[in-house]
């Protein structure tokens, strides 16, 4: 289903309380496509987020009483089936928008359980724009094979949105030969699926595998979709790292996501070193904010321009 | 023959009056037994699938009869138009408008489910559950052996009631 910017903001919109819908829904359709962000922060007005940061939104002021309202709706009211997500700090709602949490933290030890106050929200809205990565597929391709990929950059700065629209185009066969594309979705946030259909075009041979963690979701894959690709969106943890090393050992080519700004971030972290150092990625994009816009940078393993 | 007649239509009338009676205690305990048997499969839906809410009310209202599928589908239905309010406040208001029958006893068993759920994770939710489908079960019970006792009772009295009118307008 293709929707406009304006109207995934306004499905986004949809988890929170009807006066601060009504305002944000009040919003000329040229704006609101262009906010990618809506924060909210107790005892401040809400603020929109754009291209050029935090705008306040006059009297919006949020309340203790409107962020548990926010969750309360984000869940439908089960916050059981959230919980899981609420530990690592948001929850993914319907059409694949992200909802940030901040607040007090209930702690077992030194694992986090539940948050006994909520005191910020960042509701994030999925943004798909197609063809986004047609300039940097042909990049990707050498003697006909795709090379494995990570895409590198800072929050926030469209690593998903790139990684979705490459999907798409590998899926659909669009500007490349069509491959058979297993995705790891464990945020549920690059398809978006519901009903077993995605919300987001993930392209027409593409298999997800959601609400389970990503080195989980690529095993299934591996073992039961035999997939050509495999694609994972934030490379957070040693068990993924391993999982993608075995989908390597198999032939599988890999699209994945990490934080970062530059090559020498890869190295400063250990966990990505090790990637690096099993020459896992021959293909790194890194994606850099600019005043003119977004830029994406093509190397190979080693730095050299592609 | 008209007065044979009249007399049969007031014995009748005072018979159907105790019968009514009996019908309303034994709605009671099949309520309370549907209600009891909703709450279980509930408890057991919410360990082993941890479904949203509002899927498992749909599938209630859908399964259910009588009295309990209307709760469940007020609750819903209260839960969709009014998403804000949440899971509580719809629960509440489906109890009142389609339980009102119900007694205050039992009415508390249901307002503290409808203060968990949603609020907390499945395992302390299925847990409430287990507790009130255990509650129900007694006043079911209970209610059962009422509607048995009283039901002999007001069928006996209307009777009696239906005869001592006659008597007396004969």
């Amino acid at each position: 289903m293709e929707l406009s910017q304006a109207a995934r903001l306004d499905q986004a919109a949809e988890v929170l309380p009807a006066a601060l819908r009504r305002r944000v829904l009040a919003l000329p359709a040229a704006e609101r496509a262009r906010i990618e962000e809506l924060r909210l922060r107790g005892g401040r007005p809400m603020f929109l987020l754009g291209p050029e940061g935090e705008t306040p939104l006059p009297g919006t002021e949020i309340t203790a009483q409107t962020l548990e309202t926010v969750l309360e709706m984000a869940s439908r009211s089960s916050v059981h089936t959230v919980l899981d997500q609420v530990r690592n700090g948001f929850v993914t709602i319907p059409g694949g928008h992200r909802l940030g949490l901040c607040g007090t933290a209930v702690m077992d030890g030194k694992t986090l359980v539940n948050l006994r106050g909520i005191s910020s929200l960042c509701l994030r809205v999925a943004r798909q724009f197609p063809g986004l990565a047609s300039e940097v597929l042909p990049k990707l391709w050498q003697d006909g094979r795709l090379e494995s990929t990570l895409i590198l950059s800072p929050p926030g700065a469209g690593k998903t949105t790139l990684l979705r629209d490459l999907i798409r185009c590998l899926a659909s066969g669009l500007g490349c030969p069509p491959l058979r594309v297993g995705l790891a979705d464990e945020r549920g946030e690059v398809a978006a699926m519901a009903g077993g259909v995605p919300m987001l075009d993930v392209g027409q041979r593409c298999d997800v595998m959601d609400g389970c963690p990503k080195a989980v979701g690529m095993a299934a894959l591996l073992r039961g979709m035999d997939p050509q690709v495999l694609a994972v969106d934030e490379i957070t943890a040693p068990e993924d790292v391993q999982a993608m090393l075995q989908a390597a050992g198999c032939g599988v080519r890999l699209l994945a996501t990490a934080h970062g700004e530059t090559l020498a971030d890869l190295d400063r972290r250990p966990l990505y070193r090790s990637l690096m150092a099993d020459g896992l990625f021959d293909r790194l994009v890194l994606i850099q904010q600019t005043d003119a816009g977004r830029r994406y940078t093509v190397t190979d393993g080693e730095g050299r321009p592609c | 023959m008209l007065k044979l007649l009249g007399g049969l239509l007031i014995m009748a009338g005072a018979l159907w009056c105790g019968v009514s009676a009996v019908e309303r205690l034994r709605r009671r305990v099949r309520v309370l037994e549907d209600l009891r048997a909703s709450l279980v499969w509930l408890s057991e839906e919410l360990t082993f699938r941890r479904s949203p809410l509002p899927k498992l009310l749909e599938q209630l209202a859908r399964e259910r009869s009588g009295p309990v599928e209307l709760f469940y589908r007020e609750a819903l239905a209260g839960l969709s138009q009014d998403p804000e309010g949440g899971l509580q406040q719809s629960w509440r208001r489906a109890m009142v408008l389609q339980l009102d029958f119900l007694r205050e006893e039992e009415r508390q068993v249901l307002v503290e489910v409808g203060k968990t759920l949603g609020r907390y994770d499945a395992g302390a939710q299925a847990q409430v559950l287990a507790q009130a489908a255990r509650r129900l079960e007694t006043i079911r019970a209970q209610a059962g052996e009422e509607a048995r006792g009283l039901g002999r009772v007001y069928t006996a009295l209307s009777l009696a009631a239906g005869a001592a009118l006659v008597l007396m307008l004969l």
